[in-house]
């Protein structure tokens, strides 16, 4: 994980600079064609101010792409559109799951064939909240390495 | 929801109909996190929403922050921990010790919200949770709508939960953010005061004891030697004895508005400080002379750290001790007895061993065998710009290599954020250390605190 801290404070590095000298009289066409570099940060989380990070327990979103201890991209202030994978706090506790309108209903429906999670269907006593809607998945390939080779 | 249509001119201002005098000029207002701390807690815990919350100070000692629920059960505000105990236990009010690290950074986050919303010109932030706007721009709009748009977003964005005052003048704007917290669900936690008679009757229904900058010894003799009752009794009176009475200058500003008429304009944003302290009280009751230079030699390097991430330099250190007075079962308040003592350094510094040196002398100065101590503190001032740092006569000017090696200390702590590079005078052990029982994660500042998701 600590790889992600130094990412995070590669940013302050990221200015582009061009260091050749410039011939006198003839500007360098190169000069035309300085960009701001690819900065990752900006990508997963193009709204800073309403992203949140969580990590993911447990497999029942394995299907989405989603193995255990991948990081969560959470945007609040997304609103959910069914089909969405969100965060939703529901019982005491967070749960991963996509999130399904049909029918004046509501549903939060897991994605693993092999085990076979229950889809809940969110009921008015449950007080089942969108904490926000997770909009990248972050995951370190030392949690999905194959251990058999 | 619309209260006032106005449409008016670049230069001519058109009443609203109904209102006599409208008072549209430069509206402001003031945003505030309804009991910040602990909203910053509920964001993480939606389950808490409607629940007693508290969150107590450094060391578990009071109670720094409560919701309305825990103020209905009669949880006092800065009222000790442990008398409020019973209380607690009875209802089960969720109590959290102080995460500031987490507070700082949602703080960060509703600012610049705001920014993004406003503009950056628009914010003046106040305090970790208060921020005055400027509302110019958005003179001919509905007010009401706009305020409550802001709100709402940034709840949504931060889940952050805020109230809003909006008036001709800081001083209004304060009484009506306060209107609009006293009654969260008939206001939508938004108060607009933008006609004559609006203004009238909030300044009527305002005690004189609640209007911004009056404090209560100020309050209990107006009413006591003036019958100034209300906000509203207040405004009947001249400037020439507000000048007299309510504390010269400043009393004719808070004074004029009142009336409405703005007085304090918008600061730009004061993001480079006159002074840095650190200071926290200790785990437990120290009596070692080299447990507290330990303490205050972290907190210098913490200080200094801070000193360098503004690019000023200190020519002062002082440091106090608060040590335990002897007859502290009588009076928790006024049986600490706190000294301190101060340096004026030949020239200003920000690097930390040179620093380190003075403030540790000073402990050597304030120390009494004997006594035991439960707080320390470190502040620097007379702080220049570091850039303009010159030599005098007697010492020879800085070498720049030390300014880096600062700065690459401090780069290598904010990336591990453990302290791993002190100055051994810090020590290894710490034992003074805060003791925080019931501190929640650090959500938005660590990986390894993040929460976790099923």
């Amino acid at each position: 994980m600590n790889q992600l801290i130094f990412y995070k404070n590669l940013e302050i590095f990221s200015i582009p600079y061009i260091d050749f000298k410039i011939p006198a009289g003839f500007p360098s066409p190169a000069m035309d064609y300085i960009e701001e570099r690819i900065d990752l940060s900006k990508e997963l989380a193009p709204h800073p101010l309403s992203t949140f990070y969580a990590y993911c327990e447990g497999d029942s979103m394995l299907d989405a792409h989603i193995p255990p201890n991948a990081i969560l991209v959470i945007d609040k202030s997304i609103e959910a559109k069914s089909g969405d994978i969100v965060v939703a706090y529901l019982n005491g506790g967070y749960t991963v799951k996509y999130i399904k309108f049909e029918a004046g209903k509501c549903y939060l429906v897991p994605a693993n064939k092999k085990k076979k999670y229950p889809v809940i269907e969110v009921t008015e006593e449950m007080q089942m909240i969108v904490w926000g809607v997770v909009t990248n998945i972050v995951i370190n390939t030392k949690n999905v390495r194959l251990c058999s080779l | 929801m619309i209260l006032t249509e106005i449409s008016s001119h670049q230069s001519v201002r058109v009443p609203p109909s109904g209102a006599e005098g409208a008072v549209r000029l430069g509206m402001k207002a003031i945003i505030d996190c309804n009991s910040f701390y602990c909203s910053c807690e509920r964001v993480f815990k939606p389950h808490l929403d409607d629940k007693p919350v508290i969150v107590l100070s450094n060391n578990d000692g009071c109670i720094i922050s409560r919701t309305d629920e825990a103020k209905n059960l009669g949880v006092q505000m800065a009222g000790p921990y442990f008398m409020a105990k019973p209380v607690i236990e009875k209802y089960n009010v969720a109590t959290f010790s102080s995460n500031y690290n987490l507070y700082g950074d949602l703080s960060w986050q509703v600012m610049d919200t705001l920014r993004m919303v406003l503009g950056k010109d628009n914010v003046e932030v106040y305090s970790v949770d208060e921020a005055f706007l400027n509302l110019d721009d958005f003179e001919n709009g509905d007010l009401f709508g706009l305020a409550l748009n802001i709100r709402e977003t940034v709840e949504m964005w931060t889940g952050i939960k805020v109230s809003i005052g909006v008036a001709p003048t800081k001083v209004l704007a304060k009484v009506a953010n306060h209107m609009a917290k006293k009654n969260k669900i008939t206001t939508q936690c938004v108060v607009v005061l933008d006609t004559k008679q609006k203004i009238d009757e909030a300044l009527q229904s305002t005690p004189v004891k609640e209007v911004w900058g009056i404090g209560h010894q100020y309050a209990q003799k107006l009413v006591e030697m003036f019958a100034v009752f209300t906000a509203y009794d207040l405004t009947k009176k001249t400037e020439y004895w507000a000048h007299k009475n309510l504390g010269g200058v400043v009393g004719i500003r808070l004074l004029k508005e009142l009336k409405g008429e703005s007085a304090n304009e918008m600061e730009k944003e004061l993001t480079v400080k006159k002074m840095i302290a650190t200071t926290r009280m200790f785990g437990h009751n120290v009596y070692n002379i080299n447990d507290i230079k330990e303490a205050v030699a972290t907190y210098t390097s913490k200080a200094a750290e801070k000193l360098r991430r503004q690019k000023s330099a200190a020519n002062t250190i002082s440091v106090f001790v608060v040590a335990k007075g002897e007859n502290h079962n009588i009076d928790f308040r006024h049986g600490n007895v706190t000294k301190s003592r101060y340096v004026t350094l030949p020239v200003a510094t920000s690097s930390t061993h040179e620093l380190i040196k003075p403030a540790v002398q000073l402990v050597d100065a304030l120390f009494e065998k004997g006594k035991s101590y439960k707080k320390a503190g470190v502040m620097l001032s007379g702080l220049v710009p570091d850039e303009t740092i010159q030599g005098n006569l007697f010492v020879e000017e800085k070498h720049n290599g030390k300014r880096l090696l600062m700065d690459m200390v401090d780069n290598v702590n904010f990336s591990m954020r453990n302290d791993i590079i002190k100055f051994a005078a810090s020590g290894t052990k710490r034992d003074w250390k805060m003791r925080m029982e019931m501190r929640s994660p650090r959500y938005t500042t660590r990986w390894d605190e993040l929460f976790s998701v099923k």
